[in-house]
């Protein structure tokens, strides 16, 4: 096993979502990793992708700067809010919250803005709350001006974010290969959820590989809280889904309702049924470049 | 043999070599069908992320 996409399957850096949807599109990706509202709005459009399995659980916050007066949604009215994108979980995980407390997202002032360009927004109070995955919110923190308002799992259960995304092309023609990258995902899974040490291994080796982010900053993603990002259950489940449609339709990210058994093939996810971890002493040095 | 037909040959391999080079660089073996077995074998299987969770 390799890190660095040294091997069959080469892994593919964006740093931001349009980009990486007009990849897919024009079929230079085999797959991607990708926010739920974003390929529910490409099937919608009549792209022909299909969800297959989960990236991770949990995995983001909505952070404000420590100097600022906000400790709940309410205190979020009048406020500037970067979202990542439109078409992501984060934007209906806004919307709840401010419908949960008697307020819409139309009493906020909602920014879309790529999640790398986030940290340094909120360092200089261009907006006053932030939300995406990690490991970017929490660098906020270990920066010292971020201040985490609320978890996802705080405000939304198992909450989903990234998934995997596939053309019918790749499920069509390679299914073998696609197979191997979700069986791959369980595994890992599982090796990760195993000890804080190997979630430890894991920090120092992707840290400067994959994200070209510090192996502390990741050491402190996947350790405070522990559960800050899950990965034991990736599997498709309809009622997670049901619950993004219906947020999603209700906001207006969608135009009319989704049929689960459409635009996901659970084929798949339900080959990792009793997935084991990896037996893997973790990554190497040689893995790592 | 003449030096006629060896400046002949010359050019015929110098003309050979450039137009292999030309569908190697610019064209791509592959595209022709030459030797594709070898480049489906080397197909990696692209995958797309964020740096982010």
């Amino acid at each position: 096993m390799n890190l660095v996409g040294k091997g069959f399957y080469e892994p593919v850096r964006f740093s931001a979502f349009p980009e990486m949807k007009e990849s897919l599109v024009s079929g230079y990706l085999d797959a991607t990793f990708m926010i739920v509202p974003l390929a529910l709005a490409l099937r919608e459009g009549g792209v022909p992708v299909k969800i297959v399995y989960l990236g991770h659980r949990d995995g983001t916050a909505l952070m404000v700067h420590k100097e600022s007066n906000i400790h709940s949604f309410k205190d979020l009215k009048g406020k500037k809010i970067a979202i990542p994108n439109r078409y992501s979980n984060q934007h209906l995980i806004i919307y709840k919250g401010f419908k949960d407390n008697g307020l819409s997202t139309q009493d906020a002032t909602l920014l879309e803005m790529p999640p790398p360009d986030m940290p340094a927004a909120l360092a200089a109070k261009a907006v006053d709350a932030v939300i995406a995955g990690e490991p970017l919110m929490a660098k906020t923190e270990l920066d010292g001006y971020g201040r985490v308002l609320y978890q996802a799992k705080d405000l939304w259960p198992n909450f989903i974010s990234c998934v995997l995304v596939a053309p019918q092309r790749t499920i069509d023609e390679h299914p073998e290969w696609l197979q191997g990258l979700v069986d791959g995902i369980a595994k890992s899974g599982k090796w990760l959820e195993a000890s804080m040490e190997h979630r430890m291994q894991t920090a120092g080796a992707v840290g400067p590989s994959y994200y070209n982010q510090e192996p502390r900053l990741l050491r402190y993603v996947l350790s405070t809280p522990p559960d800050r990002v899950t990965y034991a259950n990736l599997m498709l489940a309809k009622d997670d889904f049901k619950r993004i449609e219906e947020l999603a339709a209700e906001s207006g990210i969608l135009k009319k309702p989704l049929i689960f058994e459409e635009y996901t093939d659970t084929r798949f996810s339900e080959k990792t049924a009793g997935a084991t971890a990896y037996n893997w002493d973790g990554p190497k040095e040689a893995d790592v470049r | 043999m003449s030096k006629k037909t060896k400046i002949v040959l010359t050019v015929v391999g110098v003309v050979a070599g450039l137009g292999f080079l030309h569908l190697w660089q610019n064209v791509g073996f592959e595209n022709l069908g030459i030797g594709g077995k070898k480049a489906a074998e080397a197909k990696k299987f692209r995958v797309g992320f964020l740096p982010v969770t």
